[in-house]
Parts: structure tokens; C-alpha cells; sequence
């Protein structure tokens, strides 16, 4: 056995420090187990988000737990057991063992706790400072192996360090502020109570310390009795003790502020699930449900209405929450008389006594703000307070913002049913684009005596050009060519009502003439006063060699034989006069034809078309063009006259629809 | 585009400047319409400033034919440049509607 003795330098009292194995080995024991039970503690996973109730509420579990067990087995000691099945020695160590083990318990698990509390929301400074006192604190158990004199005055520097760096560390409360003021006063009783039980276990270990023994049979040096002198323990039970304090404090400081606190913390989530409502609805009779109950919670209200218009001003929906329609109308009514209106600035009525023409009204005063966007009024947020002069600034800017929310949410709403309407209708206009197709598929081989070509080009995604072709008899073949008024849909639909007709007629075996005075007369039934059409048909004698041309109002069609030949006789465009007069006004007229000839029909928006000095292609650009490539095949020519008109109007985007058909005999 | 359109003695002027389009036709609808509505019996539309006419301006003065007979008003256009003329001409509404070429052969035509 070593027996260090020394010499204390204060009271000049004789200190044993007790350096023995076997006492090292205690020593040694106690000091792992502390450690282990810390080490555990600390590596206990704990989620992301912190629900303090929660925390101080497991602390207050494992407390009340521990001070049991320190209560059950403190009663235990003075149970006398037969010598004969265990010694007192072994018994009372035994006690002992159990005690020292639920107070490391406690203290780790409070340790810990209050870790998370004070690092909750850390900054960098904070997280390092308590890292630096968290390993101090814990490197503090190796002087469990010596007295608490035997480093003095070394040992009141580190008491005094780790004391003051759990204070500084103690005034990290940010987590205070996200209680409520129930859970505030939850966690001061909790509190409270854990800090009763630290006391108790603290005072256990002093008067361990002190020599109160549970026991006293025996006689003990080491850490087992002296546990309380330690600076490990000195340290440890300091900063609990400040830190529950210092919670206990600050909660109950923070109590009379909490409403303010909860009420900003409501009206952010109220906001937060209106834009929440905003970005997942189109429907907008729930975006006003949302926003009326969020408003009635964001500013106190004791009523609220909101009414909301449409586009045109009509109202399109109401809301109103604890006041009757009758009520906001006699309201707005006697409002209107006394020249407060709303539909452009705030109205807002301290008194509601004060107006002349409101008798009897259940709430005191009113607050009503107009929802607008980009100064188009889309409706109006009322709200009611049943005290007078209920609504000061601060809540005026909650109400403000709320409605300006509001505006924008119903704004956004609209543009979103307005956009699946674009969507709907573009998707409209691809099927049309695709009935148009069928409406104008390429011409067929009708002959070995011909050939032809077409090819049509659409200022918008549909047109009002038409062409079409057939066999009329065994040597008769017929092309016709037509351009309805204006472009786009409405011309689209009419050509659809024209080759209706078109292909209705001629079954018939009419004469062109007839074939166009029956037309004129089917279409001027379907087309609306303004629109009208222009229509060339060529009737093509194989046997005979010859070519009828019959113009109604369409641009001249080109023939070339030895030269070209503009023909343009009298005619009359169809739905123009709307009867029978019409025939009078059309007039055939006949070509013969031999192999080579050529003939070119076209619509007006090729000769029309402009470049970017406003020049038009114009007819006689059109005919050279035509000459010049004539002895291409007819695609080819086509195709060279489409070109020559593209790099005549380079970017300038074409605006009328462009059509031209080309015959070529053999 | 900009039309005018005023009284003159026993006749009214609607005068046209600049490009008769789909979205301008609508305009030259509501004035003759509003002048029809006024009985007046004699309308000359003045076309010297007429740059540009659409099917839809064409479509304007076509949907009055049967109304101008119907109510024999005398309507007249005139001034009108050889572009223009030439797009009455190939419709062939230069047979339906009376185009003159100067505002003098207009007025000789009241009777």
C-alpha cells in the first residue's frame, strides 16, 4: 500500500491521498463507467428537428426514473440482511454502486439534453466554445484519481473556468422563443422539477462527501465517498444547476411576450399555407377560402367577408365568416352613402356608430381593403372588429399584405385557366391543321394527257385557299381554284363550306357557268355578309384539246403557248350578290391547247406578297418567273416559282395565304 | 388608318387614309353604318388616300350592295388609285358599285 501524505498548504492539515492498486483500480472503474455512461449519451442519435416539449419532457422522465431508483435504494441501505448470504461491506457497496450509477445517468442525460438546447440555431463561435468546455469537462474525470486539494490552487482555476465558460454557454436560449405560452409554462414546471432532483442528487453526493454517510460502518478513502470534491462533479453539477436556472428564468421573463411571439409565428404559417394554396389550386373558391380563414386568424378579426369580381365586374363569389350577407350589405350600403368607397383605396372605420345610415350593428369597427391588380379592381377583404378602433397600423400591414396576396394569387389563378385555354387552343388548331391536309391533299394523275402540281402556303396555322381536282366525264377533266376573304380560322371553316358544296355540285355534269351560279347561291347561304370568295374553274376537254376558264372574281390565269396570255374576262366574285343576278356577271371563256402549253392558277397572296421596301411581287414578276422556268416539269416549276417568291420577300413574313397550281400538257 | 366623314350640303364624304385591313374594316363598317342609319341618301366614299385594301375592306362595301339598291342610295367611291381599282376590278365589284373618278363626276350624279 502507497500512502502519499501531504502537507496542506492552508490549513496545515495532514491530506491521505490514497495511491494504492487496489484503490487505482476502483478508481479506475468508477471513472470508465462514468465515462462510457457520457460517451453513450452523447452518441444517442437524436432527429433533425427539435420539439423542446419533447426534450425536456424525456429529461423529466429519465429524472423522476432516476431519483426513484436513488430513493428505492437509498431505503434499501437500511435493510439489514443476514450476514451469512452477503457481508454489510458487499451490501452496502452494492447500494452505493446502483446510487453512483443513476446520478451518472441523470447528469449525462441532462448533459446532454441541455447540449442540444443551447446548440439549437448555433453560430460557429457557439458550436466551437461548447466542443472546447464539452472535452474539458469530460478530461476534468482523471482528476477523480486525485484529492481536491492536491492541485490547489490549480483545481479553483479549473472550477472556475469550466463555471464561468457553462454560464456564458448558459445564455443560449434561442430555443424559448419557439414555444408557446403553454409549453413555456410546461417547461417550467418540468424544469422546476428536474432542478429539485439535481439538488437532491447534488446534495446526496455533498453530504457523501461531508461524511453524512448513508452508512457509516465502514471506511473509505477514494472517490466513492469523496465524489463531491471532485472538479469533474464540482464542474458538472454547477453548469446544470446554472443552466436550469437560467431556463427556468428566461421562460418565465419570456412569458408575457409570448402572445406577440406566437402571433407573428401564426402569421407566418398563415401566409405560408395561402402561397402554399396559391401554387397548388386553380381553383380559385378555394384560394378565397384559404385566404378568408387565413385572414381571419392573421389580424384578430372578430368578422370577415371577402367578395371577389370578375373580369367584367360582376361579382363572382363571396366568402363571409361570422356575419350575415344582409349585414355586409346594409353596411356597404350606409358605407356608400356617406362617400366611403372602396374600390380604390382602404376604408376604415374607427367607430361604426358614427355613420349616420347604419343603425344597430353588431360589430364596432371595419377595415376594407380593395383587391387590385395592375389597377383593375378584382373584388374587396373586409374585416370586422366588435371593439372600436380595432384595427391599428401593425395589423392595417398584416391586412394590406394579405390582400395584396391575395390579388396576385387570384391574378395568378386566372392566367393559369387562361393559359389551358391557350393550351386547348392550340391543341384545337393542330387538329385543324390536320382537317386542313385533308381538305387539301395533293392532286392526283387524272391523265396521261396532263400533267399538274400544286402547293399552298398558310399565313396562319389554317387557311381560306382552296384547290381541288376530278375526271368529270371520260375526256373531261375539272381544276378549280378559290380564295375566301380574310385568312386564318374564319376563312379555314368557309373553305371547309365550300368544298362541301363544291364536291356536292359537281356529281351534277353542271356547266361551269352553272356549277359556279348554284355555288354562289350554296355558299352566300353559309358565309356572313362581309365574306365572300374569289373561284376559277377549268374544265379540260382531252378529246377536243380545248380548256374552259371560268373566272369568278379570282386573279387572272396565265396560259402560255408562243407567248403568255393574261386571261381575265368578266366575273364576279361568289357571295357577293347573293342571287340569281349573279350568272349574269360570269362569262366563260375558251382556249385550245397542244402539247407544252402551259397554264398557271395562283391567288392573290402571291402577287401580293411584299418584300421589306413594301414592293408587291406583282403579276409581272410572276409572269417572267413562270416563262422562264416553263420548261421544267411541273413540280419543278412549282417549286422554282415558290423559291423566286421567297427571295423576293426574304424575312418579311408572308401575311395573305399563298396558292399556286400548275397544268402542263403533253 | 383614319377615316373621316362629314356632311356636305346634300351629301356626306367618308374619307379613307392609309391601309383598309381586317382590324380597320371594322371602323369604315361603323361609319357607313352610322351614316345609313341617317337615311342619308347620297354617300361618296373618298378613296384618294386609300393605300392598301384587304378582302376584309372589300368585304365592308360588298355586305352593303343589296342595301344600297334595296334603299337606292346613291354610293359612290372615288379617287381611287389604279392598285386599288384594279382589286375592285378583278372581284368584279366595279360592275355592283359605282366608281367614279373624281369627286366633280360624283356630284354631277345628285340628282
Amino acid at each position: 500500500m502507497v500512502i502519499l501524505t501531504y502537507h496542506h498548504a492552508t490549513s496545515n492539515q495532514l491530506v491521505i491521498a490514497d495511491f494504492s492498486v487496489d484503490q487505482l483500480t476502483k478508481n479506475f472503474f468508477l471513472s470508465t463507467f462514468i465515462l462510457s455512461i457520457f460517451l453513450y449519451f452523447k452518441s444517442v442519435k437524436s432527429p433533425d428537428t427539435i420539439d423542446f416539449i419533447d426534450l425536456i419532457w424525456s429529461l423529466f422522465v429519465n429524472s423522476i426514473s432516476t431519483f426513484i431508483g436513488l430513493m428505492l435504494f437509498k431505503s434499501f441501505a437500511d435493510y439489514h440482511i443476514s450476514e451469512e448470504l452477503l457481508s454489510p461491506k458487499l451490501y452496502q457497496d452494492l447500494i452505493y454502486h446502483f446510487i453512483i450509477a443513476f446520478i451518472t445517468i441523470f447528469a449525462a442525460k441532462t448533459f446532454y439534453t441541455f447540449k442540444r438546447m443551447i446548440l439549437y440555431q448555433k453560430t460557429i463561435l457557439i458550436s466551437k466554445s461548447w466542443m472546447v468546455f464539452e472535452s474539458v469537462t469530460l478530461c476534468l474525470i482523471v482528476f477523480n484519481f486525485f484529492p481536491y486539494d492536491y492541485f490547489e490552487p490549480f483545481n479553483y482555476i479549473i472550477v472556475a473556468s469550466t463555471t464561468v465558460a457553462g454560464l456564458v454557454l448558459s445564455v443560449n436560449m434561442k430555443w424559448v422563443a419557439y414555444l408557446n405560452f403553454n409549453q413555456k409554462w410546461r417547461s417550467i414546471l418540468l424544469l422546476f422539477i428536474i432542478l429539485l432532483i439535481a439538488g437532491s442528487f447534488i446534495e446526496f453526493i455533498y453530504n457523501q462527501t461531508k461524511g453524512e454517510l448513508i452508512y457509516d460502518t465502514y471506511d473509505h478513502h477514494g472517490i466513492y465517498h469523496d465524489l463531491g470534491s471532485k472538479v469533474f462533479f464540482i464542474s458538472l453539477s454547477l453548469f446544470i444547476l446554472f443552466y436550469c436556472v437560467s431556463s427556468i428564468l428566461v421562460l418565465l421573463f419570456n412569458l408575457p411576450t409570448s402572445s406577440v411571439f406566437e402571433q407573428k409565428i401564426g402569421e407566418i404559417f398563415s401566409i405560408q399555407k395561402l402561397s402554399e394554396t396559391i401554387k397548388l389550386t386553380n381553383n380559385e373558391s378555394e384560394i378565397y377560402q384559404t385566404l378568408i380563414d387565413t385572414s381571419y386568424v392573421a389580424t384578430f378579426s372578430d368578422a370577415i367577408w371577402l367578395e371577389v369580381v370578375d373580369e367584367d365586374g360582376n361579382y363572382k363569389d363571396f366568402k363571409n365568416l361570422n356575419i350575415d350577407k344582409y349585414d355586409i350589405f346594409e353596411l356597404k350600403k350606409a358605407l356608400k352613402k356617406e362617400g366611403h368607397y372602396f374600390k380604390k383605396n382602404t376604408v376604415q372605420i374607427q367607430e361604426l356608430k358614427k355613420l349616420k345610415h347604419l343603425d344597430e350593428f353588431k360589430h364596432k369597427s371595419c377595415l376594407i381593403i380593395p383587391l387590385t391588380a395592375s389597377s383593375q379592381y378584382l373584388g374587396a377583404i373586409g374585416f370586422l372588429k366588435d371593439t372600436k378602433e380595432g384595427f391599428n397600423q401593425e395589423i392595417k400591414n398584416i391586412a394590406a399584405m394579405l390582400a395584396h396576396q391575395a390579388s396576385t394569387a387570384i391574378v395568378n389563378s386566372r392566367l393559369l385557366v387562361e393559359e389551358i385555354k391557350t393550351q386547348q387552343y392550340k391543341k384545337e388548331i393542330k387538329i385543324a391543321e390536320e382537317v386542313k391536309k385533308k381538305l387539301l391533299p395533293s392532286i392526283p394523275k387524272l391523265s396521261e394527257a396532263f400533267d399538274s402540281s400544286v402547293k399552298t402556303i398558310s399565313a396562319d396555322e389554317v387557311g381560306g385557299d382552296f384547290y381541288t381536282s376530278g375526271q368529270l366525264s371520260d375526256n373531261k377533266y375539272y381544276y378549280a381554284i378559290a380564295d375566301i376573304s380574310g385568312h386564318g380560322t374564319s376563312a379555314a371553316f368557309n373553305m371547309a363550306q365550300l368544298k362541301g358544296a363544291f364536291e356536292a355540285l359537281i356529281p351534277l355534269g353542271l356547266s361551269s357557268s352553272e356549277l359556279l351560279g348554284k355555288l354562289n347561291l350554296a355558299i352566300s347561304a353559309c358565309f356572313e355578309a362581309t365574306s365572300f370568295l374569289s373561284m376559277t374553274i377549268l374544265i379540260i376537254d382531252t378529246l377536243e384539246k380545248t380548256v374552259e376558264i371560268n373566272r369568278a372574281g379570282h386573279c387572272p390565269t396565265l396560259f402560255l403557248s408562243d407567248n403568255t396570255e393574261t386571261i381575265q374576262g368578266k366575273g364576279l366574285g361568289l357571295a357577293i350578290l347573293r342571287n340569281k343576278e349573279f350568272s349574269q356577271h360570269i362569262q366563260p371563256e375558251y382556249r385550245t391547247w397542244k402539247e407544252g402549253n402551259t397554264i398557271l392558277l395562283f391567288t392573290d397572296g402571291f402577287v401580293e406578297s411584299t418584300n421589306i421596301d413594301n414592293q408587291e411581287f406583282g403579276l409581272e414578276n410572276l409572269t417572267n418567273v413562270f416563262e422562264k422556268n416553263s420548261n421544267l416539269s411541273t413540280p419543278e416549276i412549282v417549286k422554282a416559282l415558290l423559291k423566286e417568291l421567297q427571295h423576293f420577300c426574304g424575312d418579311q413574313p408572308i401575311t395573305d395565304d399563298v396558292t399556286c397550281l400548275v397544268i402542263k400538257f403533253n | 388608318m383614319e377615316i373621316k366623314h362629314y356632311k356636305e350640303e346634300e351629301y356626306t364624304i367618308i374619307q379613307i387614309t392609309g391601309d383598309l385591313d381586317a382590324s380597320s374594316a371594322v371602323i369604315l363598317d361603323d361609319a357607313i353604318k352610322e351614316v345609313m342609319h341617317k337615311n342619308e341618301k347620297n354617300i361618296f366614299i373618298d378613296c384618294q388616300n386609300l393605300n392598301y385594301i384587304a378582302s376584309a375592306g372589300l368585304g365592308v362595301f360588298m355586305s352593303y350592295i343589296s342595301d344600297i339598291t334595296a334603299n337606292s342610295i346613291n354610293f359612290r367611291l372615288f379617287n381611287m388609285s389604279n392598285k386599288i381599282l384594279d382589286v375592285f376590278k378583278v372581284l368584279g365589284l366595279n360592275v355592283l358599285l359605282n366608281i367614279d373618278s373624281t369627286k366633280k363626276e360624283v356630284i354631277s350624279s345628285i340628282k
